[in-house]
């Protein structure tokens, strides 16, 4: 009986079974994001400027980089778009340095670095780096 | 009859009931059994027989009971008595000797062919009601374990199965199989009667019925796809109800192919095989050359199938049996498109940009940044909501949304329901069965439906002994009702225009999307509004087909082997389609809403019903005498047929209620109000006379005169003569010494003619078109409006009927008792009178050119099946399987057509039907270098497949580029053009492939062992060619419309670029498949699909438990999948496309063809 269910249960196998796999491409290495000035807790009110530092370039096959900063509350803001910044080769490092910020919404918030890389064939990788502020 | 019944149920409860109520008070101890027997009868009126001398009458009992019921004390008196008793008739308990139980011993034997007293090795030796079993060796011995008194069954493919009584005097065996005449004796059923399969002289193939019940298929159109290598069945779309187009050996004219459908017959009456349940099925026969169709006549001129459904039998005690499944279906192919907002926009930017300079939508960069912050969130983010509101209350959308999955459901459920009741005596005999069948449809938004119920009943009645009554009733009901509009399948290709990933259903507030204004143009109509429409869901539609079918039958047996037949049935059909459709509100702006102008947006309500009824006599007569070794069998007859159409159709506007959908509540103006009756008769005489002698030489002649309606008086008749020749050579005396390992040779010839009635039902007649009565759309010094009618082109009214002479030639060969089978036939079928316009006349004529019966064309094809049988020993167990398999292949050739300049845009003389024409593409260009050396030799501005490439002024980059589809010049003329489209000068194009599916096959494996049974189907097709039409967006993406949003999502790694200089499809760029003058709309040898597909049909695994005999005669317990698994050539470039569904549309877009995954069980009782 149980050597009949196996078989049964066996030849069922393959009508479910599939894989997949993906591969990962180097992505470009970033510091943390420092905020200028840093404090433990901000104002609302308050204006900040955010900087990156890129600490490898990654894979060498990109087309092209797109950067900017952005945050948590600027989403639902019609005014407020992407804050585009270009690099900053300071002492042979690349620095990102954001406009001024002025933070308007009280609570924890987020500043983000983003970015766009465009690699070969339409290969499009994403940066996100985030911090997180306490604004009162 | 009503009150037999009632007195046999009345008697039957109060014979049971007497029994219970007896009840006994009985003390007895240590007493003979013999002097207990007494005190029973004296509390009860039942009686004891019994021999005197029957041991056990003197074993001591005791009992002590008080009100017991009688059953159950005599139960307890003769335990253990080894007496065993039974209530018999009269109030009389017979007693005898109770068999001994043995245990079971080790039995041994040999099963030899009784003829010739050789060993049969692998046949099967098994315990009768046990799945406890063995198979021979190869000296044909056998050993198994059988108690006393249980029956060894023994089998064998060929020989009839034997039965052993295992003694208790012996252990041993000598098992002697007589060749079954079953083989030899199977029938195959033909037109008006049935023949033994071997003596056939025609090309008939049979469909086995365990190929086709129990599959989880909606009907028999789809169980029998595959089935026999000439049947060509080809679903036009997947979905519930949906149709089919079918032919046998490949079209018979190339007129109508919805006539031109094989005659299908279910019980001699005409039925579409759509409406069959397959579980009815007894026996499918398919008549595929003329000899064997030609009985029919008229309407067999595309073959035969003739259906025969399952009857009660003489002898056989009621039996029901119940299957049941339930399962889920989801589709065949892959739809992981894009869905990334991101995406959608940046592809069609770019693609548009390339094409006109500007970009399909006015996102900015900042824009582009918000998407892509948002290219992971598979649902919306609080911080990066998907709809933001403008300061002016407008919306601006990035979404991520899965428009596909917005629209569609990945999977739907599915049930389906039978049961059927047979049985019968000397004197009548009975089948009864029902269905029910239910699948939910594709669509999310209210989801569409189909429910199917059907039933059939059928019983014969021996009158007398020289008359047979018979009748055969059936009714089929289908209901499917949708969302959207009318056509709503129509949502799979406009449902996905402008219907980008970055634009989601519906607005912060709830409201529907339909306008997006922030595309260059202004406005892009989302989805053409049918998003909006099926979340609305006010519009609604039903579809009812409704069938009911009644044959009465008498067959009077007036003489020895002398019979005559006689029947009528009558078919009604009624198709209803009710569509209500109401108008849709949607929100581009805050706050507001507005009404969706456009015809799919309307408040009205339409109704279409449309009846249908045949009557057909049939009035035949057959001899069949037999005079030593000659056997005869005549047939001949009457056949009349009267067909009636009528239909109407009614639309009005503006009804007082979105909810309540009747004319009552419209108050509006009536657009449509129509009528239409059409009605056809035909008289047809039939003959057909077989002859063979000893079973050796074989003969058959037929005729049949048709006259049809549809033709002018001196017109109207047509005599089909058909006739075939056989010789079984293994039946000859030299074929003895090679008959043990080749058992059956026979090769047969056949030739006949056919005719169809291609016509419409009037076409002889010129005819007046009174719609302008009722439109009134000409007005007269712009105020009174004209009521009118037109006159329409005059007909030639000599039409007749189109002709099919088909050759067939055929060999049956059977090797090694018939275990391999191999049938091949080669075949010719000549049309001749084809309806087409006739000879051109001069301009002044005024009119389309008559109709004539002036085309000819020849069809030559083969088709080879093979198929094993056998049965082994796995594991001690009886291992029996079947693998069988078919392949066939045709071409047809126009060779007579008025087309004297062989003009490609129509039919020539010397086309091969399907072939497609199209330029050659020798690759993509890789440089400037090869562009320059191109245009130094090809003039690509007089070049039509470049025109607009080269012509496109707003392009951002106009030209010849790198990653440019590269033509080749065949014609060596400088420049690619389609000459002046015929076949002496057609330019750069030639013949680069054919639309028709050739190389047909199927490949079936079943198996069974221990109660495990499987099945595994497999079916194809060899070669299928498919240019994809300018609007098959799913397959080009972008190069059709760069605003469609149903696109793959790794479509843009097969786009060339100079990262990607192998890529398939050429540079990117906006609408180059949408036109002939672009370079994709063309066909040509680059993007030509070969559809061919092998497909995995059908997977059943079942096990039939051992357990539940006593109730059960079989419980099986069953997996099944339908349309599993498939691979085609066609995978490589497009996941989204299931190659059947091109086979039918050029465009390829329509409802999802579906797998099926069901579970279920049979039990018969």
């Amino acid at each position: 009986m149980k050597l009949r269910l196996y078989i049964f249960l066996m030849l069922l196998l393959p009508a479910f079974v599939a894989c997949k796999k993906e591969q990962q491409r180097e992505l470009p290495k970033f510091s943390e994001i420092t905020l200028s000035p840093s404090k433990a807790v901000y104002a609302l009110g308050d204006t900040v400027q955010a900087s990156i530092t890129m600490l490898s370039p990654g894979d060498p096959s990109l087309k092209k980089a797109t950067y900017w900063f952005y945050t948590s509350w600027w989403g639902s803001d019609p005014e407020k778009t992407a804050d585009f910044c270009t690099p900053d080769t300071i002492a042979g490092t690349i620095c990102f340095t954001s406009g001024k910020i002025a933070l308007t919404q009280a609570g924890e918030v987020r500043i983000y670095f983003w970015g766009r890389l465009e690699y070969p064939n339409w290969d499009f990788q994403p940066i996100q780096i985030p911090v997180t502020l306490n604004v009162e | 009859m009503k009150r037999l019944f009632t007195i046999a149920l009345f008697t039957m409860l109060l014979s049971l009931l007497t029994l219970q109520a007896q009840t006994l008070t009985l003390n007895v101890s240590n007493k003979p059994l013999k002097d207990v027997l007494p005190m029973v009868e004296q509390q009860c009126d039942y009686h004891f027989f019994y021999n005197s001398s029957l041991q056990g009458l003197d074993t001591p009992v005791t009992l002590n009971v008080t009100d017991s019921p009688l059953d159950k004390v005599l139960s307890k008196l003769f335990s253990g008595t080894g007496i065993a008793y039974k209530m018999a008739e009269n109030k009389v308990i017979v007693l005898s000797p109770e068999e001994k139980k043995t245990a079971a011993r080790t039995v041994s034997g040999i099963v030899v062919d009784k003829v010739t007293n050789e060993p049969v090795i692998g046949a099967s030796v098994v315990i009768k009601g046990t799945t406890q079993g063995t198979v021979t060796d190869f000296d044909g011995n056998f050993s198994l374990d059988a108690a006393t008194g249980q029956y060894l069954q023994i089998s064998y493919l060929g020989y009839e199965t034997y039965e052993q009584r295992v003694s208790a005097n012996s252990d041993s065996y000598r098992v002697a199989l007589a060749e079954s005449t079953a083989q030899l004796e199977e029938v195959v059923v033909v037109g008006y009667g049935a023949q033994k399969k071997v003596n056939l002289t025609g090309a008939v193939s049979v469909v086995d019925q365990k190929d086709i019940v129990g599959r989880p298929t909606p009907n028999m159109a789809t169980a029998l796809q595959g089935a026999d290598p000439a049947l060509n069945i080809t679903p036009s779309a997947g979905g519930p109800g949906a149709g089919y187009n079918f032919n046998i050996r490949g079209a018979a004219s190339i007129n109508n192919a919805s006539i031109t459908k094989p005659l299908v017959l279910v019980d001699g009456v005409e039925m579409d095989l759509a409406r069959v349940n397959s579980n009815d099925i007894e026996s499918v026969s398919i008549l595929k050359d003329a000899s064997a169709s030609a009985i029919y006549g008229s309407k067999a001129a595309a073959g035969v199938i003739l259906v025969t459904t399952k009857s009660g039998k003489e002898g056989l005690a009621p039996q029901v049996t119940i299957d049941a499944k339930a399962g889920f279906k989801t589709e065949t192919t892959s739809h992981d498109f894009i869905t990334s907002g991101f995406w959608s926009a940046y592809i069609s930017d770019i693609f548009l940009r390339q094409h006109t300079n500007y970009a399909m939508t006015t996102y900015t960069d900042a824009d582009y940044a918000e998407l892509w912050m948002r290219i992971n969130d598979d649902t919306e983010d609080s911080e990066r909501p998907w709809v933001v509101t403008q300061s002016d209350g407008s919306y601006k959308y990035y979404a991520n949304f899965d428009w596909y999955k917005h629209y569609f459901k990945s999977t739907r459920p599915m049930q389906d329901y039978n049961i059927s009741l047979k049985g019968g005596n000397d004197r009548i005999n009975y089948y009864v069965s029902g269905r029910y069948f239910m699948e939910d449809g594709m669509f999310r938004q209210n989801t569409d439906r189909w429910h199917q119920f059907s039933t059939r009943a059928k019983v014969n009645i021996n009158i007398k002994p020289w008359l047979h009554y018979g009748v055969n009733f059936s009714f089929f009901s289908s209901k499917y009702t949708y969302p959207g509009t009318e056509s709503s399948r129509e949502v799979f290709r406009v449902g996905s225009l402008h219907a980008m990933a970055y634009i989601p259903a519906t607005n912060p507030d709830g409201s529907f999307v339909y306008l997006n204004p922030w595309i260059y143009s202004g406005n892009g109509t989302v989805g053409n509004g049918m998003s909006a429409i099926l979340l609305n869901g006010k519009h609604k539609n039903v579809n009812r087909n409704r069938e009911m079918i009644i044959k009465n039958s008498l067959t009077f047996d007036l003489y020895k082997d002398l019979t005559l037949n006689a029947d009528y049935s009558f078919t009604w059909r009624m198709k209803e389609i009710c569509n209500r459709s109401v108008k849709v509100p949607y929100s581009c702006k805050e706050g507001t809403t507005d009404l969706i102008e456009d015809f799919r947006s309307v408040d009205s309500y339409r109704q279409q019903l449309a009846r249908y009824q045949t009557h057909n006599y049939n009035v035949y007569v057959r001899w069949a005498p037999t005079w030593g070794k000659h056997n005869l069998n005549i047939t001949a007859g009457y056949n009349g047929e009267m067909f009636r159409y009528h239909s109407t159709v009614a639309e009005r506007m503006d009804l007082m209620s979105e909810e309540l959908s009747s004319f009552n509540f419209a108050k509006g103006e009536v657009t449509d109000l129509s009528e239409s009756i059409k009605t056809v008769a035909t008289n047809g005489f039939f003959g057909r006379v077989n002859y063979d002698w000893n079973g050796r030489y074989l003969f058959e002649v037929s005729v049949r005169a048709d006259a049809s309606s549809r033709f002018a008086p001196g017109y109207r008749w047509a005599v089909t003569p058909g006739g075939s020749l056989g010789w079984r050579m293994s039946e000859e005396p030299f074929w003895e010494p090679i008959q043990d390992w080749w058992s059956n040779a026979k090769i047969r010839f056949s030739a006949g003619q056919l005719a169809n009635q291609m016509t419409g039902y009037y076409d002889y007649i010129q005819s007046v078109n009174a719609d302008g009565m009722f439109t009134q759309d000409i007005t007269l010094d712009g105020t009174s409006v004209l009521s009118y009618a037109t006159e329409a082109d005059p007909n030639a009214g000599t039409l007749t009927w189109e002709k099919m002479t088909t050759y067939d030639l055929g060999l049956d060969l059977g090797f090694f008792n018939n275990r391999l089978s191999i049938t091949g036939d080669i075949y010719m079928r000549n049309t001749e009178g084809m309806l087409n316009t006739g000879s051109a006349l001069p301009s002044v004529y005024g009119a389309t050119d008559p109709k004539q019966n002036s085309a000819n064309m020849s069809t030559k094809g083969w088709e080879v099946s093979l198929a094993w049988r056998d049965k082994h020993n796995v594991c001690g167990k009886p291992f029996s399987y079947e693998i069988c398999g078919g392949v066939g292949n045709y071409k047809t050739v126009i060779t007579k057509y008025n087309n004297p300049e062989k003009l490609l845009s129509t039919y020539y003389e010397g086309q091969v039907l399907g072939e497609i024409w199209g330029y050659e593409i020798d690759g993509l260009f890789a440089s400037q270098q090869e562009v320059d050396d191109y245009l130094a030799q090809i003039d690509a501005v007089s070049s039509e497949v470049y025109t607009d490439i080269i012509k496109e002024v707003n392009s951002a980059a106009p030209g010849l580029h790198p990653g440019d589809v590269r033509y080749v010049d065949l014609n060596g003329d400088g420049v690619i053009t389609s000459g002046n489209n015929t076949v002496d000068n057609p330019g750069d194009r030639k013949v680069i492939g054919n639309r028709l599916p050739r190389y047909n096959y199927n490949f079936h494996v079943s198996a069974d062992w221990y109660g495990v049974d499987l099945g595994i189907y497999f079916q194809g097709v060899g070669k299928c060619d498919w240019y994809p039409n300018n609007e098959a967006t799913t397959f080009w993406g972008p190069y059709s419309r760069p605003y469609q949003g149903f696109m793959e999502k790794d479509f843009m790694s097969h786009v060339w670029s100079e990262d990607n200089p192998d890529g398939y499809f050429p540079r990117y760029r906006a609408y180059e498949a949408l036109g002939a003058a672009n370079s994709l709309g063309p066909a040509n040898s680059r993007y030509i699909q070969n559809i061919g597909y092998i497909r995995l049909k059908n997977l059943t695994v079942g096990y039939t438990l051992p357990c539940w005999k006593k109730v059960f005669s079989e419980f099986r317990i069953y997996f099944s999948g339908e349309n599993l698994w498939y691979w085609s050539p066609l995978l490589r470039y497009c996941k989204s496309i299931d190659p059947e569904s091109a086979v039918s549309s050029s465009q390829a877009i329509t409802y999802g063809f579906s797998k099926s995954f069901t579970f279920g069980i049979t039990a018969t009782f």
